[in-house]
């Protein structure tokens, strides 16, 4: 078991944007707007989203506005990954948008659907677990059976990783709301 | 263009992925026919969730890279390459293999992981997304040669998806920015591959999940694109892409009052159709937006 320590998630992305090959990355962008340009959701939301300001705002330590407050929201992206190939500059935009909605959700800021797949996960192994109704389909089409895995085996080595806690907390907090 | 050799290996793990296995198998019946037909043999293996490069590595990225390396290793140890029939599992796969690689520090606390369980990683494992096996190591001309029924005069739209080819780094297949692969696949069985505008644009799926407004207004530009193209069929190799696209169509009604009805089919499905599948063998009569009436009038039963 890994030992797992309190930490400030604001804290640990600004760690994770500086003095890294992820910081190098995300100061080489020079705000040439290539990516705002040939992302879909900046153009649907007519800007209020778009990733160079996602970018700019990494690069000026404004980790709380992005994680905390969601202005803008990292959760808009819908992981195109236009923006990653088209960058000039090379900046790695996959892994930091990556970081950012990984450090919201230990924030417990990450939309329910995300954080219920992987509860999913957590106690089936599998995102869309197998279901009765579906198995007879699958009977029906001379489909052999949907394969099991062991679940046990997940669930433990999810132990190991930071995403038991998450579920944990943000589980714990609805509960709250729903009591209140 | 892939970094892979050709291959002449006809045994490969299935990893078909947990929405196909148990929300639309019906695709999966067209891919395992299709793989018969082509002389392959698949092999099941118990693979957990790939998990989903969308809602878990957004989530936890150390999670993502565990249980992508736990499936990896599985097949490691069945010493077969891996055959996906989904786009965000072949990401998931090639990305974990690809990090894993590249960043020392994670791959230690990975195989440590593992270790504790019984699993070793050393990330030997190929994966291939179905559309690559088929262009790359079967060829156009092999598919050609096992069509008895062609696609002759249906006009076909793609809809490639996003992780299908990016990140190119990682993936390393087709034209990452402008993916050819599954339309030749459809010209070599006969149809009319229809380019039109908005090809390239995301189905969605991702940004519906936090903003349903935004991702209305972008699956209205690409379903008008593909009206305005005058598509028959949409052709999608990918399980998210497939339900977006198909469920979109009644949310197009609701939303702006838009009559959308183009059937979205599996790549696999129209595969099938041309080797010799009737209708009811691969359960086509399973999908929302159903193509019997269209696929009945170009001949096919």
């Amino acid at each position: 078991m890994e030992k797992m320590e309190k930490i400030d998630p604001v804290l640990s992305l600004h760690n994770d944007f500086t003095d890294t090959e992820l910081g190098i990355s995300l100061n080489l962008c020079y705000n040439c707007s290539t990516c705002s340009t040939i992302c879909p959701v900046a153009l649907e939301t007519e800007g209020k989203f778009n990733p160079r300001s996602i970018i700019l705002l990494a690069n000026f330590d404004y980790e709380e506005r992005l994680i905390v407050d969601l202005s803008p929201n990292v959760w808009d992206c819908t992981m195109c990954e236009l923006c990653q190939e088209e960058c000039p500059e090379g900046v790695n935009l996959h892994e930091i948008f990556l970081k950012i909605k990984n450090a919201s959700a230990s924030y417990h800021n990450i939309p329910k659907s995300y954080t219920s797949e992987t509860n999913q996960v957590y106690l089936y192994g599998k995102a869309v677990p197998s279901q009765p109704v579906i198995d007879k389909r699958r009977e029906q089409l001379g489909l052999p059976k949907s394969p099991s895995t062991d679940v046990d085996e997940i669930k433990k080595l999810m132990g190991m990783t930071p995403v038991e806690k998450i579920l944990k907390e943000i589980d714990n907090l609805e509960k709250q709301a729903e009591e209140k | 263009m892939t970094l892979d050799p050709k291959s002449d290996i006809k045994d490969y793990d299935l990893f078909a992925g947990c929405t196909i296995q148990n929300r639309i198998p019906f695709l999966e019946k067209s891919a395992r026919f299709v793989f018969e037909k082509l002389g392959y043999t698949l092999h099941d293996n118990s693979y957990g969730c790939c998990p989903d490069p969308v809602g878990v590595m957004s989530t936890d990225y150390q999670t993502w890279l565990t249980l992508g390396a736990r499936n990896l290793a599985l097949s490691e140890k069945s010493n077969h390459p891996i055959v996906s029939l989904c786009n965000g599992c072949t990401e998931t796969l090639k990305a974990v293999n690809f990090e894993l690689k590249h960043k020392k520090e994670d791959f230690d606390a990975v195989k440590k992981r593992l270790e504790s369980v019984g699993r070793t990683y050393f990330g030997t494992t190929q994966v291939k997304h179905f559309i690559e096996l088929f262009h790359e190591d079967i060829g156009l001309e092999a598919i050609k040669a096992l069509v008895v029924k062609p696609l002759t005069g249906l006009k076909i739209a793609t809809h490639v998806g996003c992780h299908y080819s990016r990140p190119s780094e990682m993936m390393q297949v087709d034209d990452a920015m402008n993916p050819r692969f599954p339309a030749e696949i459809l010209e070599a069985l006969g149809a009319i591959h229809i380019d039109y505008e908005e090809a390239n644009l995301c189905c969605t799926s991702a940004l519906a999940r936090n903003n349903e407004k935004a991702s209305n207004g972008l699956m209205r530009r690409k379903y008008q694109s593909i009206i305005d193209s005058g598509a028959q069929i949409i052709a999608v190799n990918c399980p998210s892409c497939y339900q977006q696209l198909e469920v979109g169509q009644r949310t197009m009604k609701k939303a702006f009052d838009m009559i959308v009805k183009i059937p979205v089919m599996y790549v696999t499905e129209l595969m099938a159709l041309t080797f010799g599948a009737s209708i009811n063998d691969i359960g086509l009569k399973l999908h929302q937006i159903k193509p019997i009436k269209l696929l009945k009038e170009f001949g096919f039963e």
